[in-house]
């Protein structure tokens, strides 16, 4: 038995964990939306005069702002620490939304027993087990030519189910990719 | 050219709602690529905005970024000037806001399954070709051609002079059984249609 990788050995999350799709972009997305939306409102109100009282001819960046700027550093220097903090978040949310860390380790175990478990189909490519924190990946490319029903039920009924419980446990989720091509 | 057309009634497996609802969750798009752009823009612009104004405090500019030239020009800008921009601002917050709210259609169709803990999804591409193969096996069709819409399934089939309504009802129960047999989840019902040639 092949020893088992960090990601095997990490406890598994809740029973519905990987049921649900990578959130992260949407909840990035939907911040820097709306921020940019309030940002846009703002200056839409401020420029047409419906802004409280501020007065729409005013400067976008008034005089004694950028005096205060230029005799007092200090505000520069925590604008620019902002950023950079912002700039690592974003950093990681880019690399998390390429997939880092979520991509899970490729397992040549549950790789074996899925094409063992469909040796009657012939044609088989691309097709690999991966374990990740929140349960198992199965991707699977089977020809056109092939019973794809067969092939789902024989995932359904016997394989995920043997694979779950020799690569991780049998409470895992499992999400399947199948994809016929020509 | 001649063109028959049929409806499947229950073709397709019916819609399990919970089991739909479950594998839709699961397959739904994850927003990869604005999400990347995002993250890259922001990421590149704030970092190289926080160096240029670090690197200008302590007196060597690096040029990346015209803080200057921006300060300069938010001193001598109007609000009622920055209404195209603003508008610009409206129109991508409320892109992203959508983006990011709008479940999306995903690229797997989900199939049923008889375990809670397993979702299946065969991409679309593959179920186009395993419904046309299902359909050129059928005696007499020189070639077919799927589309998925949200609510249907298109197959048109293009056969010789002398094909007959029989043909349509062969290829829709082709299509039906394929269809049936990887059990997927609101595909909705099948249309097919027939194109003799040279009628």
């Amino acid at each position: 038995m092949p020893e088992r990788t960090d990601a095997q050995r990490t406890p598994p999350r809740g029973k519905g964990a990987a049921m649900r799709q990578y959130a992260g972009n949407r909840v990035g997305l939907a911040i820097v939306g709306a921020t940019l939306l309030g940002l846009g409102m703002y200056a839409w109100l401020r420029g047409h005069g419906r802004f409280f009282d501020l007065p729409a001819t005013a400067k976008v960046l008034p005089a004694q702002a950028r005096r205060a700027l230029a005799d007092e550093p200090w505000p520069l220097w925590v604008l620019a620490l902002s950023f950079l903090l912002l700039s690592l978040v974003s950093l990681r949310w880019l690399l998390l939304s390429l997939g880092w860390g979520r991509r899970g380790a490729r397992n040549g175990t549950g790789t074996a027993m899925l094409f063992v478990g469909l040796k009657g189909v012939e044609g088989l490519g691309r097709s690999a087990v991966r374990v990740t924190e929140n349960g198992l990946r199965v991707t699977l490319t089977c020809p056109s030519t092939a019973d794809v029903g067969a092939v789902v039920s024989k995932l359904d009924h016997d394989i995920v189910g043997r694979i779950r419980r020799e690569v991780r446990d049998d409470e895992a989720s499992t999400v399947v990719r199948l994809h016929v091509r020509r | 050219m001649t063109t028959l057309q049929q409806t499947v009634p229950g073709a397709a497996v019916p819609a399990r709602h919970t089991g739909l609802r479950r594998a839709s969750r699961a397959l739904r798009p994850a927003r990869t690529l604005p999400g990347a752009l995002v993250a890259l823009t922001l990421a590149a612009g704030l970092g190289a905005t926080a160096a240029e104004i670090v690197s200008g405090l302590l007196g060597h500019r690096l040029g990346w970024v015209p803080v200057n030239r921006l300060v300069e020009l938010a001193s001598r800008t109007t609000w009622p000037e920055l209404a195209t921009a603003a508008a610009g601002m409206v129109g991508a917050g409320t892109l992203m806001l959508l983006l990011a709210l709008v479940p999306g259609q995903s690229r797997l169709v989900p199939v049923e399954t008889s375990d809670p803990r397993t979702v299946i999804g065969i991409t679309r591409s593959g179920l186009r070709r395993t419904l046309r193969a299902a359909a050129q096996q059928v005696q007499g069709v020189d070639r077919a051609r799927v589309r998925l819409r949200r609510s249907t399934i298109e197959v048109t089939v293009m056969t010789g002079t002398e094909s007959s309504g029989t043909m349509l009802r062969q290829v829709g129960t082709a299509v039906g059984d394929r269809l049936a047999g990887v059990g997927t989840l609101g595909t909705g019902e099948v249309v097919v249609r027939l194109r003799r040639k040279g009628a």
